[in-house]
């Protein structure tokens, strides 16, 4: 699965494109805290609501994939 | 904060500083000493500093940061708002109902996936905490008396129509179908019922969705109702009422992030 990673002072935002037709889901976490998770149209908005309410730099956002898990036996 | 590395070249004319992964831009020239200046991002001026391997943009030269609430306000922050609560209640309850009266009556069987999918959920998230009588103060969206004028009206729903408050989804919601209506309903409907139609069902209006996880999302034209059954991250199962501001979806009673049923 990809996804979108910004670190921003003590927070880790992580944007999560769900379907289409649904959008992209931004999280935002302090440590184990899951503080919140707002629902936007896509990917792109996410980033740009993401810098409006709480300043992260467009450009810091990076992708990442989730390779899920491994199977240590192989 | 952000940052960027590589080779950094300047425009003198213009000012412009940039890194090239490929072909240097015509008027550019490398950067041979640093800069301390500002740069705006959509409005918003931040610090800047660029070396001739990169820069940093710092933080707002206005002095505003992101500061979160506590984390006490962003969890113990269930039903501080009336409406948002009975909403809340009622859309649930209101979509439990339906899954069993689709069960009982009607022959379609987009639909009786979709309550099936959103009854199994809401069992699966909390152990049947949704059956049984309505917990709260906040009227069902239909008198539980109605039950056979209920049922007779899910015999004769078109395939496509779904009454919100009713939680009877019709036809092929899982592909983001209009909601609406059904008229001989929506007179019906109790003040909890209308409240969701206001929000987020007015007919032709709304569209509902299954996410990745298999949990609902209700989209009108300003409000978005959803649930984080299924996969509510660290957290308990919860849901969201936002709002469409500017653009943005955002909570739509400040406080009020995620909406956390009670028994």
């Amino acid at each position: 699965m990809k996804y979108y990673e910004a670190a921003h002072g003590e927070y880790l935002f992580r944007i999560v494109p769900d379907n289409p037709d649904v959008g992209a889901y931004l999280h935002i976490y302090r440590g184990d805290e899951d503080l919140y998770d707002y629902l936007q149209d896509s990917v792109k908005h996410c980033m740009d609501f993401a810098y409006r309410k709480f300043g992260v730099l467009p450009d810091a956002w990076i992708e990442a994939v989730d390779v899920g898990k491994r199977d240590t036996n192989l | 904060m952000g940052t960027a590395t590589g080779k950094v070249y300047i425009n003198n004319q213009t000012g412009q500083v940039g890194i090239f992964p490929g072909r240097v831009r015509s008027g550019f020239v490398p950067l041979d000493h640093n800069i301390t200046t500002t740069s705006t991002f959509r409005g918003v001026t931040h610090s800047m500093s660029v070396t001739p391997n990169g820069w940093t943009i710092g933080d707002r030269v206005d002095g505003q940061r992101f500061a979160a609430p506590a984390p006490s306000a962003a969890i113990n922050n269930s039903f501080e708002n009336a409406a948002v609560r009975a909403l809340a209640r009622n859309v649930v309850d209101g979509f439990h109902d339906g899954g069993t009266g689709l069960l009982q009556g009607i022959a379609n069987t987009p639909s009786v996936i979709w309550n099936g999918l959103t009854d199994g959920a809401i069992r699966q998230a909390t152990g049947g905490l949704y059956r049984g009588p309505n917990p709260f103060a906040a009227p069902l969206p239909f008198d539980p008396s109605n039950e056979n004028a209920r049922t007779a009206s899910y015999m004769s729903a078109p395939p496509i129509a779904i009454p919100i408050g009713a939680g009877l989804a019709g036809g092929s919601i899982v592909n983001s179908s209009p909601l609406s209506l059904m008229p001989e309903q929506t007179s019906q409907l109790s003040p909890g019922a209308q409240m969701i139609t206001d929000l987020v069902g007015q007919p032709g209006q709304a569209t509902g969705t299954v996410n990745k996880a298999g949990d609902l999302v209700i989209t009108g034209e300003r409000f978005k109702f959803r649930v984080d059954f299924k996969n509510p991250g660290n957290d308990v199962p919860h849901m969201h009422l936002q709002e469409l501001v500017d653009g943005d979806w955002v909570d739509a009673v400040d406080g009020v992030h995620r909406i956390r049923p009670k028994n």
